[in-house]
């Protein structure tokens, strides 16, 4: 395995990357004899990869795409790629054959095609948010492994069948919250976890509105495009030129809005800091004046998160009785009052290794498929923070105070919030 | 960042929720009328009645219900179908299930009566979905089949079975989910009959429907029969987890037969039953083998072992930490770093210093992740050891771990015999030093002889200041006084950054100072001096200094504080003019104008103007004028409008063009006006 770029583009150094193989090579002989890889007869050590959903996260449109990010590892190899969209499919399959210098990538427009492909040991999964359940749970049960695009779920009942599919088919599935293996970040979150800037009075997130129901008049299908397929598990609709390729997130049968947006980031990040990866707030408080922003919600420690607006400010600030820390998600842009406690601030490029040896978001999940074990960024963890986006826009819609049972994911006694948990997915797209 | 325009979508869709029906009441339309153009709404319509009827449904149910069934059997539209469809999903009760379960056998209305059906809970609806299940077409079959999956209905598990037995895929999901023991047998023969190609599928669908059984001598028993090496190993894997969360009482026995075992799948499947065992569990009881273990598995078990954060095997990763394999002693370092006590601190600290490679990281890192009161205290102790080696590292944890507690002990290291503990002690005070410290810093600056680490000492004692600019102004200010010649130009920095009266009386004369040393190093702290109170001698060293470099770090300096916004704009104009008649060159002139652009008076717009015309200038002038007709009040300066539009038409850059566009409109006191 060679120094080169990670994720992102930031240089592996070899003090990183020695860390990372020597706990790999003592790995190693556990893939000599074949597992994890899938069957005894896999051609190589590399992890087999599967891409579903090419298009702005996937690769087309997006800084740092998940395809240029994996192709780069050397310790996978990119084996399919799928979109319902022509174009993307075939640009991307194009990529991955350039890449490799040979033709033999394989595409389709059905992601059924790639969970039944021999030599893919683990998928990819770029698609709009409606479409991330139904496909995590059936490649867990075709036996794969999942990197999963944030925001997690669409519904909480859907992250939580998520999250029982990896674990009853004893699948690493891992989402896409790149702070959680950003030194920074994680730096920034033990401050807070440790107590350094003394108890955490308030917190404040930042994140767009929530959705609205899609009502676009109909338009006709680009001929590039299998719409029926795009829906999946959606109601069946016209399509319409807004929706897709990527502001399908304003719309809430297809995504949560803004705030699972960069809620799924920023709020996992209060999540993170307050030790509240398997858990979540009990109390919801919708703004009386129906602004879709300062909802506040309250945790058992007595601690409150506010949902802010990036007009006032950005990422998440913790305000604590000794000190302030602001976090961006994605840049790992940190802030700190006082300064000195950003002393031990690094860039992970000179320190070597961050502080709990991680080398990137991607090459995490590669190493966990290896090994088998747990992600720092893990679905339960995906789940519960996709669950905090949810419960703030069923609060939002429902503009009143809800009271939410986190052991037993169900709101108290509340019938009507509780029959926003789910929607109901068109068949043949069910968990 | 997410783009603008994405933002202004949400902010659009934020916007139709504020005008959704539930935040105020409905007005206008009866709730008939509403429901008939309900029924006819086609996508893109007016969305009003569906305002109306979602206000309906939550504030008047009774009412509003056989209206909603109504509105989906006699729907025109699939929207409007639909719309419906969906509120009664969330207001529907048991009076509409009857009516829905009828329409599910339609082939018009099955897909969106089963859409609303699926909504509503309880037994009758359950019930109305099981007895459709044999009676619909397949697509619809595998939506209800699911459903009833997710309502963990036992009484459907014989047609669920039927369907299975077809090869449906949402049966099986179904049948996992409501995992009877009347499901898993029936999973267990779909499996025992299923061709090679979908076996692996159908065992491992069985052993989750196994994990969730409550028949738990069931459940054990078909896991057993799962976790068998005949299976795929991510069967084995799944039927061994469950295994272990099934049986308590065989939990250690087993995860202890994996970890010793040759089955690699199982091995994993052991190490994270260690990490993920209940808190109360001692995990040194699936450990008794371990000096029996693999190379491989001791690693990995010291990994999961540092995650779990469990102090009772410290002892055990204590005595891996100081010897063995290199991956496994680095391993349990890591897990040190996790749950780790102060004591561990010496050793940490030591290895840190001169263990190979990979071990001495991982302790450098340990010594940055430990948690504790006391683990600083103990850390601190170690910038006293013996080995020099050892102190250095101390220093650079206390450092990243941000601990000011180690300030005044770093004050005293900058005095060690070793000069990479010194720069070590220096860098840490830089981060975390204040006032208190500086004395140390000082003592050592006249000490000594060494270009570079005289040049560290400034550092540190710079960002101190810059931290503790009040603090350090009599620090720095007797420290001048005292100063040799070679500890003066880093003392010069340092009262720029204090400034006030005495500061800049002491870098006057520091101008003076025969060293050109000292001599330079005060014009570039009068540069840098932070308000204008230095203006009158960075001129009178622009005027008459003969060293170039000297004249143009002046020259700098004056123009930069002329962007200081709490003097006058009459004040900075008038200096920029001044500066401008001194303005050595083209270089110098553009330097000029990206200053006058901060100054909103018409005569700096003028004489921004003159320079427009000048190629060497042009750039930074329009830029000027723009910037200064941006922040003129717009009946101050009508007359500019036309040289802005001139400025915009020829402007290469295009926000530029955009902006003087902007600005003309904005002079001449109307859209279009001046064009």
């Amino acid at each position: 395995m060679r120094a080169g770029k990670s994720a992102g583009g930031r240089p592996v150094s070899r003090r990183e990357l020695a860390g990372l193989t020597a706990r790999t090579a003592i790995a190693a002989p556990l893939l000599l004899t074949g597992f994890p890889l899938r069957g005894p007869s896999a051609p190589s050590n590399r992890i087999g990869l599967g891409f579903i959903g090419v298009g702005w996260k996937g690769f087309e449109g997006c800084w740092g795409s998940l395809l240029q990010s994996f192709i780069r590892i050397e310790s996978c190899r990119v084996l399919a790629v799928c979109d319902v969209d022509r174009r993307y499919r075939d640009r991307a399959r194009a990529y991955v054959d350039e890449t490799y210098g040979r033709r033999g990538c394989f595409s389709t427009a059905d992601f059924r095609e790639v969970l039944g492909r021999p030599g893919i040991d683990a998928v990819v999964i770029a698609t709009p948010d409606h479409w991330h359940a139904v496909m995590t749970v059936w490649a867990c049960r075709a036996g794969m492994d999942v990197y999963c695009e944030k925001p997690l779920s669409l519904t909480v009942r859907e992250g939580r069948a998520m999250v029982e599919a990896a674990r009853r088919y004893a699948r690493v599935v891992q989402v896409g919250s790149q702070s959680r293996t950003n030194s920074r970040i994680r730096y920034g979150c033990e401050l807070v976890r440790t107590g350094r800037i003394g108890k955490v009075r308030e917190i404040r997130a930042t994140c767009g509105p929530p959705p609205a129901p899609c009502l676009l008049p109909a338009e006709d299908t680009p001929d590039t495009l299998n719409w029926d397929l795009w829906l999946g598990p959606a109601a069946n609709r016209p399509y319409n030129s807004r929706i897709h390729p990527m502001w399908f997130r304003a719309f809430e049968e297809y995504s949560g809005g803004g705030i699972t947006d960069w809620g799924a980031h920023h709020f996992d990040l209060a999540q993170w800091a307050l030790g509240m990866d398997h858990s979540g707030p009990v109390l919801l408080e919708p703004p009386s004046s129906g602004e879709p922003v300062g909802l506040r919600l309250r945790y058992a420690n007595g601690t409150t998160l506010v949902h802010s607006s990036f007009d006032v400010e950005q990422g998440v600030t913790f305000v604590g009785t000794e000190g302030t820390v602001n976090l961006m998600a994605i840049s790992g842009r940190a802030a700190f009052e006082p300064a000195h406690l950003g002393a031990g601030l690094r860039d992970p490029v000179v320190q070597g290794a961050d502080l709990l040896g991680n080398a990137g978001h991607y090459e995490h999940f590669l190493e966990c498929v290896r090994t088998r074990r747990t992600s720092a960024a893990d679905v339960e963890i995906g789940h519960r923070t996709a669950t905090v986006c949810h419960l703030a826009n069923i609060a939002y819609r429902l503009r009143r105070p809800l009271r939410w049972d986190p052991v037993r994911e169900t709101f108290v006694g509340d019938l009507e919030a509780n029959r926003y948990l789910d929607r109901h997915r068109r068949a043949p797209w069910c968990l | 960042m997410v783009p603008l325009r994405v933002r202004s979508l949400l902010a659009w869709a934020g916007l139709i929720l504020l005008a959704r029906p539930g935040w105020t009441m409905p007005a206008g339309q009866d709730l008939a009328s509403a429901m008939e153009a309900l029924r006819r709404y086609e996508w893109g319509g007016d969305p009003r009645c569906l305002h109306e009827a979602e206000a309906a449904a939550r504030t008047r149910p009774s009412v509003a219900e056989p209206l909603l069934v109504k509105a989906i059997r006699e729907a025109a539209t699939e929207a409007g179908a639909q719309r419906a469809a969906r509120l009664l999903a969330v207001y529907g009760t048991d009076r509409a299930v009857p009516d829905l379960e009828r329409m599910l056998l339609d082939p018009q209305r099955g897909a969106v009566a089963l859409m609303a059906l699926d909504g509503i809970p309880g037994s009758a609806s359950t019930a109305a979905l099981r007895r459709a299940l044999r009676r619909v077409p397949d697509p619809l079959a595998d939506g209800i089949a699911a459903s009833l999956g997710a309502r963990r209905d036992a009484a459907a598990v014989p047609a669920l079975a039927a369907l299975l037995r077809m090869n449906r895929p949402a049966a099986r999901g179904a049948l996992v989910a409501i995992a009877t023991p009347a499901a898993l047998n029936a999973l267990d023969r779909y499996e025992r009959a299923a061709p090679a190609a979908g076996r692996e599928r159908a065992a491992a669908d069985c052993v989750a429907a196994a994990a969730r059984v409550g028949d738990r001598a069931l459940a054990i028993r078909t896991l057993r029969r799962f976790a068998a090496p005949r299976y795929a190993a991510r069967v084995r894997a799944a039927a061994f987890r469950a295994l272990v969360e099934k049986d308590a009482e065989g939990r250690v026995a087993r995860v202890r037969s994996a970890l010793t075992g040759k089955d690699d799948a199982l091995r994993l499947e052991a190490v994270r039953a260690v990490e993920e065992a209940p808190s109360e569990s001692d995990p040194s009881a699936y450990l008794a083998d371990w000096p029996t273990l693999a190379a491989t598995t001791r690693t990995l078990l010291l990994e999961a072992l540092g995650r779990r954060g469990d102090r009772r095997v410290l002892p055990l990763v204590r005595r891996s930490a100081s010897s063995g394999p290199a991956g496994t002693r680095a391993a349990a370092i890591d897990a040190l770093g996790q749950i780790g006590e102060a004591r561990d601190v010496p050793m940490l600290a030591r290895t840190a210093a001169d263990g190979p490679a990979e071990i001495a990281q991982a302790a450098r890192t340990a010594l940055r992740a430990l948690r504790g009161v006391d683990i600083e205290r103990a850390i601190l102790a170690q910038t006293e050891a013996r080995r020099a080696a050892v102190r250095l590292q101390s220093l650079e944890a206390l450092r990243d771990r941000a601990a000011v507690a180690a300030a005044p002990r770093a004050a005293r290291r900058v005095a060690d015999p070793y000069a990479d503990v010194r720069r070590a002690a220096l860098r840490l005070l830089g981060s975390l030093g204040s006032a208190s410290e500086a004395p140390a810093l000082l003592v050592r600056l006249r000490g000594t002889t060494d270009e570079d680490e005289r040049e560290a000492i400034g550092d540190a004692l710079n960002q101190i200041t810059a931290r503790w600019a009040r603090q350090m102004e009599p620090v720095v200010l007797a420290a001048w006084e005292e100063a040799t010649a070679p500890a003066r130009p880093v003392l010069l920095h340092a009262l720029s950054l204090v400034g006030g009266p005495r500061a800049l009386e002491a870098v006057r004369s520091a101008v003076r100072d025969p060293s050109p040393e000292v001599a330079s190093a005060a014009i570039r702290a009068l540069a840098d001096w932070p308000d204008a109170s230095a203006a009158a001698d960075l001129l009178r060293i622009v005027r008459t200094a003969t060293d170039r470099v000297h004249r143009a770090l002046a020259f700098r300096g004056y123009v930069q504080m002329c962007r200081d916004e709490s003097i006058s704009e009459l004040d900075r104009l008038a200096m920029l003019r001044t500066a401008w008649g001194l303005a050595n060159g083209a270089p110098e002139r553009r330097q000029v104008l990206g200053a006058l652009g901060l100054v909103a008076h018409p005569e700096a717009l003028q004489m921004a103007l003159m320079c427009a015309d000048d190629p060497e200038t042009r750039v930074e002038a329009e830029m000027a004028v723009v910037g200064i007709a941006e922040r003129l009040p717009a009946e101050s300066a009508p007359s500019f409008a036309t040289a802005l539009e001139r400025i915009a038409a020829g402007a290469s850059d295009q926000g530029l063009a955009a902006r003087a566009r902007a600005a003309a409109t904005r002079l001449s006191g109307s859209t279009g006006a001046g064009r």
